[in-house]
């Protein structure tokens, strides 16, 4: 019985088919819409643009409100810590009464270098210098009767040095002269841009506080 | 691929769906074209379905065509019989008769719901079952039932049944 439906459906099927070729309209010479293309690709295109400047608009706008501007930088941080991972930290420290300085050694990652000091100090300068070479080297000078400590930090773009709030001990950062620019940011003062010319020059700055 | 090539490759298989489909040879090429801009606004993500796509596209283009310009469709009737650019003159009592043939198709065709005109006519086209299943929204057992019942219809108002039927 079932075999026999199919058997069935398979006739009218091959007798359906015989019938629809017949009965077929000739082929016309159909043209490729190429003007009706162009213009819906002009117009998907254009959509995009449109879409993005919207995109963009909403960020901007949505940047100017607190929570959201933080969440914007945050998230661009994640984006770039997973674009470049930092390279492993190297850290120096010294020690209060240690008698010593600590001293780190590191690549530098071409063009800009940034160096934080964590906060102002009592007394203490830091040195910058410039050299012929493609290393950078800090260290941690403590004189007679040096107080408090201070680490060492390299991070993907520069150093850190996090010194104690009371601490008393200089710095010294030697980078290469072929650094395009140097900004150093004291705490959460200004920050100052060296721009090194050469090898060979020195910049001294004051880590005290501006009165 | 390029929109061209696709054109190239498919325009046959869809005209021939669509004129069948609509019953209007004139329509079945704004259909086929209509596609192809369709294509090129909004292409579908997958690709590699993109037979499946095109029909599926063609189906609704041609769905609303046909709503939306029934009294043009009544108007420009006497257009579905043409015949062959270069052909020979025809037998006027041949033409006759094949012009009475392809207006039953075209009816029996017609008087089929949407549904399964689409899901018949692709079966037609050589797509799966599961590939109409896809097509026109709907699982593919349904697909079986479907072409079996319009067979059924198509069979009484077309004489499928009967011996040297064609």
């Amino acid at each position: 019985m079932s075999q026999d439906r199919t058997d069935l459906a398979a006739a009218r099927s091959r007798r359906l088919s015989a019938l629809l070729q017949a009965t077929d309209p000739p082929m016309p010479p159909l043209a490729f819409p190429a003007e009706r293309v162009a213009l819906a690709v002009r117009r998907r295109a254009a959509w995009r643009w449109r879409a993005a400047a919207a995109v963009v608009l909403l960020a901007v706008a949505a940047f100017g409100v607190p929570p959201v501007r933080a969440w914007i930088v945050q998230a661009a941080r994640a984006l770039w810590s997973a674009a470049r991972p930092p390279k492993p930290a190297a850290v120096a420290s010294s020690t209060d009464g240690s008698g010593g300085g600590g001293a780190v050694t590191f690549s530098p990652a071409a063009g800009s270098f940034a160096l934080q000091v964590a906060r102002p100090q009592p007394a203490g300068t830091l040195t910058v210098e410039t050299a012929e070479r493609a290393t950078a080297s800090a260290a941690v000078i403590r004189g007679p009767g040096a107080r408090g400590g201070a680490e060492l930090v390299v991070l993907p773009y520069g150093l850190r040095i996090l010194n104690d709030s009371g601490a008393t001990a200089s710095y010294l950062v030697r980078v290469p002269a072929s650094l395009g620019r140097i900004s150093v940011a004291v705490g959460g003062g200004a920050v100052r841009v060296l721009v090194p010319s050469g090898p060979g020059q020195q910049w001294i700055l004051d880590l005290r506080a501006a009165p | 691929m390029q929109l061209e090539e696709l054109f190239a490759r498919h325009k046959e298989e869809l005209y021939r769906y669509a004129a069948r489909f609509t019953g209007d040879p004139d329509l079945a090429e704004d259909v086929v074209q209509d596609a192809f801009v369709r294509l090129a606004e909004r292409p579908p993500a997958d690709d590699s379905q993109m037979r499946g796509w095109l029909f599926r596209v063609a189906t609704t283009i041609a769905l609303d065509a046909m709503r939306g310009a029934r009294r043009r469709l009544a108007l420009v009737r006497g257009r579905h019989d043409r015949l062959p650019m270069g052909d020979p003159p025809p037998d006027p009592a041949a033409a006759l008769e094949r012009a009475e043939e392809r207006r039953k198709v075209r009816e029996a065709l017609a008087a089929l719901g949407p549904r399964e005109r689409a899901v018949l006519l692709m079966r037609e086209e050589g797509f799966l079952h599961r590939e109409i299943a896809a097509a026109v929204g709907t699982t593919t057992q349904s697909v079986g039932t479907m072409i079996a019942r319009a067979l059924e219809k198509l069979a009484r108002q077309l004489d499928l049944d009967e011996e040297g039927a064609r």
